[in-house]
């Protein structure tokens, strides 16, 4: 009962969402101004938009994900690759998204005036989340008798060709922008401090790529190594790779616009934005995202 | 019935498969559990950033700015300016020291008066507290009574903070002039022991304009002699070389 209702929730988060939305702005726009009497219907409103709220926060929160398996039937070669994908499209979702909200409340304390700081916090978050999401030390069971494989895995099988060279650019950026800083002397501290989180962001997501890649594997069936290949390239760009380099880039242009006050400052800073907001949406589990991926 | 053991069988061997290469999820009610405390540790956390918990940030959210007056000092050794630290946190902060930023100017001392709460203010009964401090250098006061540092600013209480300066130059530059740093903390022995230096830099004490011609229009500066006579200055240099003449 419980499974289905969350299954149900999960399915139509959408319409729940809209729901909650004009739930919330109803009472406002429409029953406030016409006086006392309409307190009641504000109420009602207002708990129906917080029952749906929780309901969908809830169901996200719980990892629940129906559409996990056709996702990845569609996607997957072969059934047993199919279990794989769907297991890890669920960890990785949910983790992501505790995440992305966790990350952009705590950007909720230092935004002022405007909203970059929450939006820094999601980016970073859903990094954080990614990367968490293969970190398997815990809850790992071993029925099996213990084998390892020992081929010989290199990061290029697994990194895509665009986010090595994404990184490195962000890395040589966020080196220029240090030097810069440091040469200028300046009293702001937030340049330095930018360029710093970017360059760290590279060097972290570089060590957790190379963590999945070479983590340890048992011996396996050829079916299944293909599988958990797949799984570890999809694991090494859209987990946390391209959400890091998302964040990295909104870094650089932090340290960017503090840097100077001209056209082409501002032109490039909104050109990085824009590059953010693409690595992002390219590391969403969307049907196109993973075929790309996989077919690439 | 034996076709559906085998199936059930094979299902749980491919699990057994695939957790040697993924962790199985814990369940439903244990995933929300642990997702749901770490998001509230991500909201309590901002709560108590926002409150200024958990390091001193009393202008967040808020706009503070410089009063537009200077004032000669009594000993008329050097000219006075007031910059505005409101504590909008919900903790008590420590100013522990100030430093100031203008060309042209030595600072002389500085002191901090705290404005009474906005209950009294709005009754029209100015209070002027003055703060017991432990001060080890006599130092300069107006008639308003400027405390020495270190001073603790209490949530929604306002101190302004006075900038004495002796001018080493005569002549204003065009532009903003006078910037103020106030470091604070939360007190000696306070937890946690963090401090933070704010820069109040959103309004300088003085916008040089060579083509102010109007106090109407707030252009000018107004400086106010030991006499208690007002007098308009087209700079904070160039008026304080004059009163202190």
């Amino acid at each position: 009962m419980m499974h289905r209702l969350m299954n149900a929730v999960r399915r139509h988060r959408a319409r729940l969402t809209v729901v909650a939305f004009f739930g919330i702005l109803f009472p406002f726009l429409v029953v406030a101004p016409q006086g006392e009497g309409s307190r009641i219907t504000a109420a009602v409103l207002l708990s129906l938009a917080a029952v749906c709220v929780l309901l969908v926060l809830a169901v996200n929160l719980s990892g629940r994900d129906p559409d996990a398996e056709t996702r990845a039937l569609d996607v997957a070669p072969d059934p047993l690759a199919a279990a794989l994908f769907a297991r890890w499209l669920r960890r990785s979702k949910h983790f992501r998204f505790v995440g992305g909200l966790s990350g952009a409340t705590l950007g909720v304390a230092f935004a002022e005036s405007n909203l970059t700081p929450v939006l820094v916090g999601l980016l970073a978050g859903i990094a954080v989340g990614g990367a968490m999401a293969e970190v398997h030390f815990f809850g790992q069971r071993h029925t099996s008798p213990r084998s390892a494989e020992i081929t010989l895995r290199r990061l290029s099988d697994y990194v895509t060709r665009t986010d090595t060279a994404a990184l490195i650019t962000i890395a040589v950026a966020a080196f220029a922008m240090i030097a810069i800083a440091v040469a200028d002397r300046s009293d702001q501290p937030k340049p330095l401090w930018s360029a710093l989180a970017a360059l760290a962001a590279v060097l972290a997501t570089t060590g957790m790529q190379w963590a999945v890649v070479v983590r340890r594997r048992p011996a396996l069936s050829v079916d299944l190594r293909r599988a958990d290949d797949l799984m570890r390239r999809l694991a090494a760009t859209q987990g946390f790779t391209r959400p890091a380099i998302a964040f990295a880039l909104v870094m650089v242009s932090q340290s960017l616009a503090t840097f100077a006050n001209s056209t082409t400052i501002t032109i490039a800073v909104i050109a990085l934005w824009i590059l953010a907001l693409a690595w992002y949406v390219a590391s969403r589990q969307s049907r196109r995202n993973l075929r790309a991926l996989i077919d690439s | 019935m034996t076709a559906t053991l085998e199936h059930r069988r094979g299902d749980r061997d491919l699990e057994d498969r695939l957790d040697e290469l993924i962790p199985r999820s814990a369940g439903p009610f244990k995933t929300l559990a642990v997702s749901a405390t770490v998001v509230g540790v991500a909201i309590a956390a901002t709560v108590l950033t926002i409150g200024g918990h958990l390091y001193p940030r009393p202008t967040f959210g808020s706009s503070s700015g410089s009063g537009s007056n200077l004032e000669v000092g009594q000993a008329r050794d050097a000219v006075s300016a007031t910059v505005i630290l409101p504590n909008y946190s919900n903790r008590a902060v420590r100013i522990t020291g100030i430093s100031f930023g203008g060309a042209g100017a030595e600072l002389v001392d500085v002191g901090v008066i705290l404005e009474p709460p906005n209950e009294t203010q709005s009754q029209g009964e100015p209070v002027i507290e003055e703060q017991t401090t432990q001060a080890t250098v006599p130092l300069p006061r107006n008639e308003r009574g400027a405390a020495p540092l270190p001073v603790m600013v209490p949530p929604d209480r306002t101190a302004t903070i006075v900038v004495w300066f002796r001018p080493t130059e005569c002549v204003d530059e065009p532009g903003p002039w006078g910037t103020v740093d106030a470091t604070i903390d939360f007190g000696a022995d306070a937890f946690p022991p963090f401090s933070n230096t704010i820069s109040l830099t959103q309004d300088p004490i003085a916008l040089v304009d060579p083509d102010a011609t109007s106090v109407n229009g707030g252009d000018v500066l107004i400086l106010r002699n030991v006499d208690g006579s007002f007098i308009e200055v087209s700079g904070p240099l160039a008026g304080a070389c004059e009163a202190l003449r």
